[in-house]
C-alpha cells in the first residue's frame, strides 16, 4: 500500500529540483575572461576553474632581484656560468609522477628562453634555491618560473608563474631589457593596444632633438613594433623611421601603451636605443685599444597574436 | 346519549369523582361479591338503593357464584381494588386504564356486570366488535336482565357502526403537507460534468507535476553535476546561478499547475459525488441530498436530509 502510494506520488511530481547553488564551491564553477564567467567572491580563475583565493598556489623569484645588475661571472665572457637563485611561495612541491591536486605541482625555470631545470622537491613556504645556468654575457637576462600541474597544466594564473629581468654588466656598459610583455606573451586578435614595461642602465633618457649633437650613454628608445630590426637599422626601405613611438624620459619606462595591429602570428617586439639626433647609439668599452667594438643596444622579444 | 357505564343497582355505589355535575355515572359491581365484603343485609340495602338521575341502571342482582362465599379474601380484596381503580379511571376518561383493571376484577370474580362495564370500555376505545362481545357475554351470563332491552339496542347500534366502517372505502392516509414532486433525475449532468471537471484536473495535476517535476529535476541533476560532478559541461558560476533560478521557477511553476489542478479534480469530485448520490437518492426516493459549496477559498460539499 505505501509503495502504491509512493509510487503515486512521484508520479505526480516527476521529481523536484532539490539542489541548492552553493557559491563556496571549489573547484567547481568554470570560468573565464568573459563578463559572464567571473567567480563567486573569495574565488578567483585558475586552469578554467573558481578557486578559493587562499588556496591558490604562488611562486615568486627572491633572487636575483628585479633589475638587479650582477657583475660578470668568474667564468669567462660568453662561456656558461652557474647562478643559484631562491624561490619562495604556496605551491606544494611534489613528484611529477603524483596525482594531479589542485594546488600541487611542480615548477619550471626557464632562462633566457632556454628550459632549464625542474624543481619538485622541497618548500617554497620556506625559501628553495635553485642553481641555474646561463651565458655569462652582459646585457640583460631573463629567468621565468612556471608552476605546472602534475598533469603537465601550468597553472595559468597571475600568480603562477614568476619572471625577473636582471642585468649582467661589466660595470660601464649601459643596458637595455623588455620587462614587459614577456617572450611569448599571447594577445587576441582584437586587441588593438599592448602595454610595454622597460628598463635601461647607465644611460640618461632625453627628448629627442633632430639637430642635437649625440652625448655618450644619453638618448632616447625607439619602439618598433612587428618590424625587422636588422632591416631597421639598415634602414631598409626606409623602416629607420617606421617606429611607433619614444621613450624620452624615465617614467614613461613603466606602462607605455603602444598601438598594435595585424593578423593572428608571431611578431617581435623592439626596443633600440638612440641618440637624441635618432641615429643609432653605439658604445664601445674600450674605447683606447685599437679594437673597434662599437656595440648596438637592441632588445626584442617574441609576442603571439591569437 | 353518552354512554357512561352503568353503576351498579346494588350499594356501595363507587360515585366517579371528577365527571361535571348532572352527568354521573355508575359502574356496576357484582351484588354477590358485594355481599361478599360487605355482608348480606348492606347487600339487600344497597340493592334498594335508586338509579342516580337518568342513566341507564341494572335492577337485577348479580348472581353470587356458588363459590364466591368460599372465595379467597385476597382476591375478593384484589376484585374491589381493580374495580375502584377502574372507576376512578373511567372517570378520568382513561378508557384503556379501565379496561385493564376491569379485565382483571373480571379475572378475579367472574361476574356478568364486569363484562357489562368492559363493553362499556371497548365501546369508549372504538372497538365495537369487542364491545359486542362483551355485552353479548353479559347478556348470556346475567339471569333476568332488566335493562336487556337497552343493552340489546346498544349491541344493535354498535353493529351499525360496524357495518358503516365494512362499506366505508379503504381510508387514505392523510399527508402532512403537499405531496413533494416527483423526484427527477438530475444527475446525470452532475455525473458527466464531475467526470469531465476531475479528468481535466487530474490531467492538469499529472501534466504539470511530471512536465515541470521533471524539467525541474534537470535542473537540479545539471547543477549537481556542476557542482559535485565535476562540471563535464564547463558552466561557469553565472550558469549555475541561471541553472538554479529555472529549476525553482519551474519547481514554483510544478507546485502552482499540481494545486490547480488538483483543486479542480476535488471540484470535479465533488460534483461526481453529488451526480452519483442524487442517482442514488432517487433510485432510493429519499430527501437527502448532497451540495456542493464553491467559495473563494474553499470547496466543499453539504449534506442536508430529513431525519
Amino acid at each position: 500500500m505505501m509503495r502504491r502510494l509512493a509510487a503515486v506520488l512521484v508520479a505526480l511530481t516527476g521529481g523536484c529540483f532539490t539542489t541548492d547553488l552553493d557559491p563556496t564551491q571549489v573547484g567547481a564553477f568554470a570560468c573565464s575572461e568573459d563578463p559572464g564567467g567571473a567567480c563567486p567572491d573569495g574565488q578567483s580563475c585558475v586552469n578554467a576553474r573558481c578557486e578559493a583565493d587562499g588556496e591558490i598556489p604562488t611562486v615568486q623569484i627572491g633572487f636575483p632581484e628585479d633589475e638587479q645588475d650582477l657583475p660578470l661571472g668568474d667564468t669567462a665572457v660568453g662561456d656558461r656560468r652557474t647562478l643559484e637563485i631562491t624561490l619562495s611561495g604556496t605551491l606544494a612541491l611534489t613528484p611529477r609522477d603524483g596525482d594531479d591536486v589542485f594546488g600541487e605541482g611542480h615548477l619550471e625555470v626557464t632562462v633566457d628562453d632556454e628550459p632549464s631545470i625542474t624543481v619538485d622537491s622541497g618548500s617554497l613556504s620556506s625559501i628553495v634555491t635553485v642553481p641555474v645556468t646561463l651565458d655569462n654575457t652582459v646585457g640583460a637576462h631573463r629567468i621565468s618560473v612556471r608552476s605546472v600541474r602534475n598533469d603537465g597544466t601550468p597553472y595559468d594564473h597571475e600568480g603562477g608563474v614568476a619572471t625577473r629581468l636582471f642585468f649582467i654588466s661589466d660595470g660601464q656598459t649601459p643596458l637595455l631589457g623588455i620587462k614587459s610583455p614577456w617572450p611569448g606573451t599571447e594577445f587576441p586578435l582584437e586587441a588593438t593596444s599592448i602595454e610595454v614595461e622597460a628598463a635601461v642602465l647607465r644611460f640618461t633618457l632625453i627628448p629627442a632633438d633632430p639637430g642635437g649633437m649625440p652625448q655618450p650613454k644619453t638618448g632616447h628608445i625607439h619602439i618598433y613594433y612587428d618590424k625587422d630590426i636588422e632591416d631597421c637599422i639598415a634602414d631598409v626601405e626606409g623602416c629607420d623611421k617606421q617606429y611607433l613611438t619614444t621613450i624620452v624620459q624615465p617614467d614613461q619606462l613603466g606602462k607605455l601603451t603602444i598601438p598594435v595591429a595585424g593578423s593572428a602570428g608571431e611578431f617581435p617586439l623592439s626596443l633600440v636605443l638612440r641618440n637624441v639626433d635618432h641615429s643609432l647609439f653605439e658604445f664601445d668599452p674600450n674605447p683606447d685599444d685599437d679594437i673597434e667594438e662599437a656595440q648596438t643596444f637592441i632588445d626584442e622579444v617574441a609576442l603571439v597574436r591569437r | 346519549m353518552p354512554t357512561v357505564p352503568r353503576s351498579p343497582d346494588v350499594t356501595p355505589t363507587p360515585r366517579m369523582t371528577g365527571r361535571p355535575a348532572g352527568s354521573p355515572f355508575r359502574v356496576r359491581v357484582p351484588a354477590a361479591l358485594l355481599a361478599v365484603l360487605l355482608g348480606v343485609s348492606d347487600l339487600a340495602r344497597a340493592a334498594e338503593d335508586p338509579p342516580a338521575g337518568d342513566l341507564p341502571t341494572v335492577n337485577d342482582e348479580p348472581e353470587a357464584p356458588p363459590d364466591a362465599a368460599s372465595m379467597d379474601a385476597d382476591d375478593r380484596q384484589r376484585a374491589m381494588d381493580a374495580f375502584h381503580r377502574a372507576s376512578d379511571s373511567y372517570n378520568r376518561a382513561d378508557y384503556q386504564a379501565a379496561l385493564s383493571d376491569f379485565l382483571e376484577a373480571a379475572t378475579l370474580y367472574a361476574s356478568p356486570d364486569f363484562q357489562y362495564n368492559i363493553g362499556l370500555c371497548y365501546e369508549k376505545l372504538n372497538k365495537p366488535e369487542e364491545a359486542i362481545a362483551a355485552f353479548q357475554t353479559y347478556l348470556k351470563t346475567k339471569r333476568d336482565v332488566p335493562d336487556r332491552a337497552n343493552v340489546e339496542d346498544r349491541i344493535a347500534r354498535l353493529r351499525e357502526e360496524l357495518e358503516r366502517r365494512a362499506n366505508e372505502p379503504a381510508a387514505k392516509p392523510i399527508p402532512d403537507g403537499p405531496p413533494p414532486p416527483a423526484p427527477r433525475d438530475r444527475s446525470k449532468p452532475l455525473v458527466i460534468a464531475g467526470a469531465a471537471i476531475t479528468a481535466v484536473g487530474a490531467a492538469v495535476a499529472l501534466g504539470g507535476g511530471i512536465g515541470l517535476g521533471l524539467a525541474a529535476k534537470r535542473r537540479s541533476d545539471d547543477l549537481d553535476a556542476v557542482q559535485s560532478g565535476g562540471n563535464p559541461d564547463d558552466l561557469t558560476f553565472g550558469d549555475a546561478g541561471e541553472l538554479e533560478d529555472e529549476g525553482k521557477r519551474l519547481e514554483l511553476g510544478q507546485i502552482v499547475t499540481v494545486a490547480v489542478g488538483g483543486a479542480i479534480a476535488l471540484a470535479g469530485v465533488a460534483l461526481l459525488a453529488v451526480g452519483l448520490s442524487r442517482r442514488k437518492q432517487a433510485k432510493a426516493g429519499r430527501a437527502a441530498a448532497l451540495t456542493p459549496n464553491f467559495g473563494r477559498s474553499a470547496v466543499g460539499l453539504s449534506f442536508s436530509g430529513r431525519f
